[in-house]
């Protein structure tokens, strides 16, 4: 009895400092994890549920579902549930405030069944309540889900019904109609989704979007569910965010070639020429291993996975050819979406889109506001020159740089005994090359002027002031994605075939008229708002440039890149700058 | 915790399993609750394609029941293709010979042919890659109780293809019932009892599936698709594991055919003999040349069919909306009645077409 009692001690002791450390778990009994993760749910649902929007038409009449993914009341929906209110754009949003909102519908993705919408705030600086995007891809067999939305248009008060389920399978194909409305790589869940549903969020248990419910497999009984639902990921939809935000039709891409299950695995069959794939040196046989680092084992999967692609997107390919591995980048070509009347890009909505990331930029690359815009820096750069085709290299050159705002930048360059060389300046509002005088100046080829005029331009963005920022003459163009930072390491060009586990920055472009015949477009990284990527291309010399902007730096309050890369036709350097000293 | 329990099992075993509960439960908790099941269950399940017959869906599921490469299945017209193609979890392609066919379970045994796997260069004989599948132990009774989740893995709609993983359903274990409680409202042959699930899994491509409960013992399968003729509602249910097993002792013991089993029974869908036609007191002609038409020979005194205004020599075109070509599709059509229903009769007298509702009694 004694040594009962004692024991029970121990226990007693033992047990309440291990459910100490693992308060989080509270884990001796099950049912009280049960009950624990339930309550987790109810105060999740209640927490997500404002962000779930009932949309209905102009008449108010039924329609479908949709998730606010910002406070600025920027929502995601399908294509499906919009497509009757493109005539006019304006529709109604209910949330289950149980106010009904303006709605006007942004851009659209016929191929892929998204849209994007905008509930406008009843007065100026109002927040929505929205729920953030997961990663799909993170996504298992078995996890459960929760779907919302307004099936059968049951609520009254604009509350969402909720459904839970399981994920029943992951990277599933699901044909479209006459090329439209293609659920690729999508995720099934067994949550039921009626109609009604459309549109509206899939979440995962911690609360996060992992796809927009959008079809149901249905069989003779009629149209509802019958446990197998189909839902967008959200993954595929964060590519093609930036082009539905501001407005654009959110065209797919195409590699332009197909591809046959053979014993040897999945090869190559027909390639158009010229095409993205052709031009990128596969040909016929060859053996696709990967796309974006995904081994491929089936054609089906092939076809999924280059569903979930915008237009121009760059996507990795692993090929073999007798035996021998290589990696490509191919650029996708954009896919005419079929539709009956074309549709007409918002200019409103991208405008508004253009001043957002500027903004964003302005603010990401200001890491100290209490400190003044700088008018004057001077800085110090070292430029390593890429391997020319044959082998060799240029030797490496340091300059000095040297702006003064509305003025001149001047590069002088240093030899490495510290005498002068040559020197090149440029006019900071038109960004011409200045004619110099002196014996000492120096003409450059016209991609390095290319480059110093987009960078002209980002600085002007910066640290310029905002009134003379002509976000009316430029256009938000869409997303893209951007290896480059990589391709870089220890002063050594890589190619992007060798870069491995590579993941790639998310960007939004925004496209700018540089001079009077180059155009660029300025890539603005999606997570930190600072500017990681540049296109130049110029209609007179026929040359282009693309520049990746990286290791931003804090240099006197200003977050500025201090690796710039810029490759292009007959060029290829890097330029690493020191030495910053701004002035106010 | 009371004393009989530390007695029983000892002090240091306790603390230790609360140790390995408390230390492990971050990893449980975060592990799906149906891991199990699903890892039980995918490997096993074959995808199934074979003959597509009118609104018959070409494609099924089979789940491994040997390490021969048996495979169970709904008997339906899917595996009356002259060619059964089988596709396994890892992706590989065989085809599949009917060894056995129940007529009354509406099942069927399969057997993977190793031979004819795609992925195989036919070099080495000796490789027997079938041996390696991982099956379903039928003798093993797992236990199963009303409100225990159940898991139900399979190819219906077809969503997955090749080695990409199979479909599942998961749902709550209802009831165990017997089919025939609603007899003649179904044309099912088999009575025996059923697990009723609370999931829809009446799908096309979903019977044959496994159902396994969340330890990922195999309970059941998912039966052919079975329709109500009162409401054309769908049953939810699957075939009991002891009754999938008996089928697979019976024709692995007598290979060529279980209990019951017909080989090449081509009629394994027709009507169940066993339900009579539902008996309004007509009796039809049983005179003609090649094909019997439905003229009525002679009306019962005071049947319901009489009292109706059913009169000898009326020639019946229509039950219930179908029309009847001869004795066998009005006695089929007479099968489907449902009892506390109307037989609704459309009949030719003469020159002229007229109507006859003839009341029925409920059950």
């Amino acid at each position: 009895m004694n040594a009962n009692l004692q024991s029970r001690r121990i226990i007693a002791s033992i047990a309440s400092v291990l459910c100490f450390y693992s308060a989080n778990t509270s884990a001796v009994s099950p049912l009280d994890v049960v009950l624990d993760e339930e309550a987790r749910r109810v105060e999740m649902i209640e927490r997500i549920s404002p962000s779930v929007v009932c949309v209905f038409d102009a008449r108010r009449r039924g329609g479908g579902s949709g998730v606010l993914i910002d406070e600025h009341g920027y929502g995601l929906t399908n294509y499906h549930v919009v497509a009757g209110l493109l005539a006019t754009r304006k529709g109604w949003g209910g949330l289950g405030d149980g106010v009904l909102y303006e709605l006007e519908v942004l851009g659209i993705d016929v191929t892929g069944d998204v849209a994007m919408f905008r509930l406008i705030p009843p007065k100026k600086g109002y927040k929505f309540p929205f729920s953030r995007l997961g990663d799909s891809d993170s996504v298992s067999v078995g996890d459960p889900a929760i779907a919302m939305g307004n099936p059968f248009i049951l609520s009254e008060d604009y509350l969402p019904s909720v459904t839970l389920g399981l994920i029943t399978g992951t990277n599933r194909y699901q044909w479209g109609v006459k090329g439209n409305l293609a659920y690729t790589n999508c995720i099934q869940v067994d949550a039921p989704i009626n109609p009604g549903n459309s549109g509206g969020p899939l979440f995962n248990t911690s609360g996060e979007v992992i796809g927009i419910n959008g079809r149901i497999s249905v069989n003779t009984r009629g149209r509802f569910n019958v446990g197998f639902g189909y839902a967008i990921s959200s993954n595929q939809i964060k590519r093609f965010m930036p082009a539905l935000r501001a407005g654009l039709l959110g065209r797919h891409g195409s590699w332009q070639a197909t591809v046959e299950k053979t014993p040897d695995g999945i090869v190559f069959a027909r390639l158009k020429e010229p095409g993205p794939a052709f031009d990128a040196g596969i040909r016929r046989g060859d053996r696709l291993t990967a796309i974006d680092n995904v081994p491929i084992e089936t054609s089906n999967q092939v076809a999924s996975l280059l569903g979930t692609y915008p237009e121009h997107w760059p996507i990795l390919l692993d090929v073999e050819r007798d035996g021998r591995a290589r990696r490509v980048m191919v650029r996708l070509d954009p896919v005419q979406p079929n539709m009956k009347r074309p549709f007409e890009a918002e200019r409103d909505a991208n405008v508004r889109q253009v001043r957002r990331v500027l903004e964003t930029y302005r603010r990401a690359s200001r890491s100290d506001e209490t400190t003044a815009v700088p008018t004057r820096w001077k800085w110090a750069v070292r430029r390593a020159f890429r391997a020319a085709s044959d082998g060799t290299t240029q030797p490496a050159q340091q300059y000095e740089a040297n702006w003064i705002k509305g003025e001149r930048v001047r590069m002088r360059q240093r030899h490495e005994d510290g005498t002068s060389g040559r020197l090149v300046e440029y006019d900071d509002v038109s960004a011409e090359q200045r004619t110099s005088p002196t014996a000492e100046a120096f003409e450059l080829p016209i991609q390095d002027r290319m480059a110093s005029h987009a960078l002209f331009r980002l600085r002007r963005w910066l640290v310029g002031d905002s009134d003379t920022v002509e976000v009316t003459e430029l256009i938000l163009a869409g997303g893209d994605a951007v290896w480059a930072p990589t391709m870089w390491s220890g002063g050594t060009a890589i190619e992007p075939r060798a870069a491995k586990d590579v993941t790639p920055h998310y960007v939004e472009i925004v496209k700018a008229q540089l001079g009077a015949h180059a155009t660029a477009r300025f890539g603005f990284d999606i997570e930190s708002g600072l500017a990681v990527s540049v296109h130049v291309s110029d209609d007179l010399s026929g040359f282009s440039i693309d520049m990746t902007l990286s290791d931003h730096r804090d240099v006197g309050g200003v977050r500025w890149p201090t690796t710039i890369v810029v490759r292009g036709d007959g060029t290829g350097y890097r330029d690493t700058s020191s030495d910053w000293e701004l002035a106010p | 915790m009371r004393h009989s329990q530390l007695r029983r099992y000892g002090v240091v075993p306790l603390v230790l399993a609360m140790l390995v509960v408390c230390v492990v439960s971050p990893e449980v908790s975060r592990a799906g609750a149906f891991d199990q099941a699903l890892a039980s269950a995918m490997p096993r399940v074959v995808k199934l394609y074979g003959r597509r017959v009118g609104k018959q869906a070409g494609y099924g599921t089979g789940f491994l029941v040997s390490n021969q490469g048996h495979v169970v299945t709904v008997s339906s017209v899917l595996i009356d293709a002259r060619r059964i193609r089988a596709v396994t979890a890892d992706g590989t392609l065989y085809e599949a010979d009917v060894v056995a066919r129940d007529r009354r379970r509406q099942l069927a045994l399969l057997k993977l042919n190793p031979a004819a796997a795609n992925n195989e260069t036919n070099e080495s004989s000796d490789t027997e890659p079938i041996e390696h599948l991982p099956f379903f132990d039928l003798t093993i009774d797992a236990p199963l109780e009303p409100g225990d989740w159940m898991l139900a893995a399979g190819n219906a709609f077809k969503v997955a293809d090749g080695a990409e993983p199979a479909t599942v359903a998961h749902g709550i274990f209802s009831a165990r019932t017997r089919l025939d409680a609603r007899r003649r409202l179904k044309d099912f042959p088999y009575q025996g009892e059923v697990l009723v699930i609370d999931a829809i899994t009446s799908n096309p491509g979903a019977p044959g599936s496994a159902v396994v409960n969340l330890d990922g013992a195999f309970v059941g399968m998912i039966g052919r698709v079975v329709v109500s003729n009162l409401t054309h509602t769908h049953f939810n249910y699957a075939m009991p594991r002891e009754e999938v097993a008996a089928f697979v002792d019976a024709a692995l013991a007598a290979p060529g055919g279980g209990p019951g089993g017909d080989r090449y029974g081509a009629d394994s869908l027709a009507m169940d003999a066993d339900v009579e036609p539902f008996d309004t007191g007509i009796r039809l002609s049983k005179i003609g040349y090649q094909k019997l038409l439905p003229f009525v020979e002679r009306v019962r005194i005071a049947s319901p069919a009489r009292n109706a205004g059913v009169r000898k020599d009326d020639l019946i075109m229509a039950v219930n909306g179908r029309n009847v070509g001869d004795v066998s599709q009005f006695d089929n059509q007479m099968r489907r009645a449902i009892p506390g229903k109307p037989i609704e009769l459309v009949i030719r007298r003469g020159h002229g077409i007229l109507t006859i509702s003839i009341p029925t009694e409920p059950l």
